[in-house]
């Protein structure tokens, strides 16, 4: 049986398939990354059973089952990462009427105040989302038209506030900064110049990491036919024929004062696998540093 | 012999494994030589939790037919440069961010070279024509 559930606080719909409660209890703790099993209410009533049938209790398909979370206090919220929800933790400290005040469980400290106000006689809610992190007061607001509209805008704006938390706080609860240089720099191995160059300009730590001569050295086989002049890097060198060859396109890159590299060093190890026929590939050691001693001094 | 051994998780959780397809980790491979397969020996994996060694071990049930690889090897290096990720291990590799950090923390740990590989693959893919912005995220 398929069935819906929804997270009270921050509203999430995910559609399981179960066939008995013991499943869909266990289905949704591992949909939402739950250490221990959720406790799950049906249509926000008493606590259901954890084990059983499901239609003895009534339950059928597309019913909505609301998570209660087991520790009363704490509170599961979700922000969106691309298509994928994930699940952070925030314990209630306060709850008002209108206004809610959580702390942030991973970084000591954030502290979240939700404001909703109904704006009068327009139907509509303003929703306040204040983060606090020592002196730094910050806030994220939106209009909603209706509850629907709240829960779909909350794990964007919720994203935002974590974000600024960690970079308040400088500690990276759970992203990219989180992986050793070395991964990083194998990651940045898989992506063309222009994402590298973007994810350059993301951070100092990623700067750092695709800045690596290397990387750009390896791009520049890749995508260019010509050795041109020596810039003093290889990425200065990528940025200098990717602007020639974008004026004239395509791939018209032998214009002076490029000069075209002949296959003077044929491959003999392997055959050649470069899409451009005639391009000595890029195998490392001492083939390697010939071609840097051609590129001071060409041919 | 039964070709079982028991890996112990950070989290002090036990899990019996095959030996043909716990081989894959290098270091698990190692550790077995210099400990000797024995079945009543426990093998400490203190750097991976028991959610992610379960998920590994997932990977390299589906894997144990696999081929060896070396990945010092160039014509390897070549080819992983130009492969994609196969559809099996894309699917099993659509977890959240925080899981798929963790897989690749733990592969790095093993010496899974080519699930490093895909899980690396995977990221660079949800990099791949994101603004500065976006990445930040």
């Amino acid at each position: 049986m398929r069935l819906r559930f929804k997270e009270p606080a921050l509203n999430i719909t995910v559609t399981v398939e179960a066939s008995d409660l013991a499943e869909l209890h266990q289905k949704i703790s591992a949909e939402i990354g739950s250490p221990e099993t959720v406790i799950l209410s049906l249509n926000g009533s008493e606590p259901l059973p954890q084990v059983g049938s499901l239609s003895e209790l009534g339950i059928v398909g597309g019913d909505r089952i609301r998570i209660i979370t087991a520790d009363p206090g704490t509170s599961q919220a979700y922000i969106r990462k691309g298509d994928i929800f994930e699940q952070r933790n925030f314990k209630l400290e306060e709850n008002g009427e209108q206004q809610k005040t959580f702390t942030y469980v991973p970084i000591p400290g954030a502290k979240l105040n939700l404001l909703v106000t109904d704006i009068p006689g327009a139907e509509k809610k303003v929703v306040n989302m204040i983060g606090t992190y020592e002196a730094t007061v910050f806030t994220e607001s939106f209009i909603a038209d209706s509850d629907e509209h709240v829960n779909q805008q909350s794990p964007d704006l919720l994203s935002k506030i974590i974000r600024k938390f960690e970079d308040l706080s400088g500690i990276c609860t759970n992203n990219l900064l989180a992986l050793p240089d070395e991964i990083l720099h194998s990651i940045c191995g898989h992506l063309d110049a222009k994402s590298l160059g973007k994810l350059r300009t993301s951070c100092s730590r990623l700067h750092r990491v695709c800045s690596d001569e290397g990387l750009w050295r390896k791009l520049y086989f890749k995508d260019f036919t010509t050795i041109g002049v020596d810039e003093g890097s290889w990425r200065k060198l990528y940025a200098v024929s990717f602007e020639r060859s974008s004026t004239a396109r395509p791939r018209a890159t032998r214009s002076q004062p490029a000069i075209r590299v002949e296959p003077t060093f044929p491959d003999l190890r392997e055959p050649p696998r470069h899409p451009f026929p005639g391009v000595p590939g890029m195998i490392g050691g001492d083939y390697d540093l010939r071609f840097e001693q051609n590129l001071i001094n060409p041919l | 012999m039964s070709g079982i051994v028991t890996l112990v998780s950070q989290d002090q959780q036990k899990i019996e494994v095959e030996l043909n397809v716990i081989r894959q980790s290098k270091v698990i491979s190692g550790m077995l030589q210099d400990l000797g397969e024995d079945e009543d020996t426990e093998y400490p994996i203190p750097n991976v939790s028991h959610a992610i060694l379960k998920k590994i071990i997932e990977w390299c049930e589906q894997h144990k037919e696999d081929a060896p690889v070396d990945d010092e090897d160039p014509s390897y290096q070549e080819k992983k440069r130009t492969a994609e990720v196969p559809r099996w291990d894309a699917e099993f590799l659509k977890v959240d961010q925080g899981t798929l950090f963790e897989i690749i923390l733990a592969a790095n740990y093993l010496d899974i070279c080519r699930l490093l590989d895909f899980a690396c693959m995977t990221v660079a893919d949800q990099i791949r024509g994101k603004t500065p912005e976006e990445i930040r995220k």
